[in-house]
């Protein structure tokens, strides 16, 4: 048992959420358009130092083309997404 | 930041603040159908048992088309790999198909995650809520909040294929068929470390196929018959076999595993030999030939979106 933090339960007394085992928080996503850079600013970030981003096909049927996803960069609380030739939804985390 | 709350745990990383919002569970997403199934063979070529075999799922569940959901996949077997193909919305739909490796379909639970103020209200009245300061609920212990166990950036090997990068060769017997080369992916993967304290029956995780890759062997044949009257003929042929790939994950107690799961395969076939109509006016040897098909590979050899991605991976227990 940590000495500080928070536990939360369900009303049967189960725990489902505790700062024990939680590591990252999501912190938002957005739609990058297919063919076309975009950035998203995310004021959260400015409170957090570490990121892990995921990107995911959007509205792109993967089996019949070549699908480029877009890659994501971060300047400070700013995430960039470009590169791609096809939707892609990016899922910002952080801690 | 004047008020509000922020909850971090003993190492200092943020897990809860009333400035961004959380993802919290709306449920299991409806099993629709399942899209795809077998490719334990080589269309059109045969050769049973040759494939491991590969199953797209479709699920369903209701929400914002403005708002996506992150879907997690609760495998029903743990040991074939899986991953999140694509997901799109349809008339307040969102859709997501989703990849099982293995000759069995075993469709997985597909968990959804959306932002609270998206979800109706739990009629619970005891436990910890935040609000943006815009008041729009951010976390809702009521609504069972996303509670990341592990998030990791992974890759797959650069090529897929067990047999390593298949080759284009010549010096084959006209109309060779044979298959030589193991197309299947299961030995192919890299291993993470991640925390060992949950087990793998427990867990799930949030993982998209987004490296993809196709590849393709080819054997040409030839053979040169000649007459003893001097002339000859020559006879050419191309079996070519290609599948295509798409990057699939598997979680252990203790790691993950990022890896490939094939998605699509296909086989074609060409033979031709030459008009020797003309040779000493025999009419003995008539041009001509034939092929066979199940469509072509979708691009030219190589692997792309061959870039880190993160799975996330949590707890099912809490949600199930």
């Amino acid at each position: 048992m940590t000495a500080f933090g928070i536990q939360l339960f369900t009303p049967s007394g189960h725990t489902f959420f505790s700062t024990q085992s939680t590591t990252w928080s999501y912190v938002g996503s957005f739609i990058a358009p297919a063919n076309a850079a975009v950035s998203h600013v995310f004021d959260a970030l400015s409170l957090i130092g570490e990121v892990i981003i995921q990107r995911a096909f959007i509205d792109s049927p993967p089996g019949n083309q070549e699908a480029i996803i877009h890659t994501c960069t971060r300047n400070g609380n700013t995430i960039t997404a470009s590169g791609g030739n096809v939707r892609t939804m990016v899922v910002v985390m952080a801690r | 930041m004047m008020h509000g709350i922020t909850v971090k745990n003993t190492v200092g990383h943020l897990l809860i603040s009333s400035e961004f919002e959380c993802m919290h569970c709306a449920g299991a997403a409806q099993f629709v159908s399942t899209i795809a199934s077998g490719l334990t063979s080589l269309p059109n070529y045969g050769g049973y048992s040759l494939l491991n075999g590969r199953h797209i799922h479709r699920y369903a569940i209701t929400g914002n088309p403005a708002d996506p959901p992150m879907f997690f996949i609760k495998p029903t077997a743990m040991d074939e790999s899986h991953g999140i193909l694509n997901q799109w919305s349809s008339s307040n739909q969102w859709y997501v198909d989703v990849l099982q490796t293995g000759a069995t379909s075993q469709p997985p639970i597909v968990l959804a995650f959306m932002l609270p103020s998206a979800m109706p209200a739990s009629g619970q009245g005891y436990g910890i809520a935040t609000f943006l300061p815009n008041g729009r609920l951010a976390f809702d212990s009521r609504l069972r909040p996303l509670a990341i166990y592990h998030a990791q950036s992974v890759v797959p090997p650069a090529v897929p294929c067990n047999g390593g990068t298949p080759q284009s060769n010549d010096g084959y017997s006209w109309n060779n068929s044979t298959l030589d080369f193991d197309f299947n992916c299961n030995n192919k993967s890299n291993r993470y470390d991640m925390p060992a304290t949950v087990t793998q029956d427990n867990l799930m995780f949030s993982a998209p196929c987004t490296a993809q890759a196709v590849y393709s062997r080819k054997k040409y044949g030839f053979k040169r018959s000649c007459s003893t009257y001097g002339g000859c003929q020559d006879h050419w042929s191309t079996a070519c076999w290609w599948a295509m790939y798409h990057q699939a994950y598997r979680v252990n107690t203790g790691s993950v595993i990022a890896g490939w799961g094939m998605y699509a395969a296909g086989y074609w076939f060409t033979s031709n030999w030459e008009d020797g109509s003309g040779f000493l006016g025999t009419g003995l040897f008539g041009g001509g030939g034939g092929s066979t098909s199940t469509g072509a590979q979708p691009y030219a050899d190589k692997t792309i979106n061959l870039s880190e991605n993160t799975i996330i991976v949590a707890d099912a227990r809490y949600y199930l």
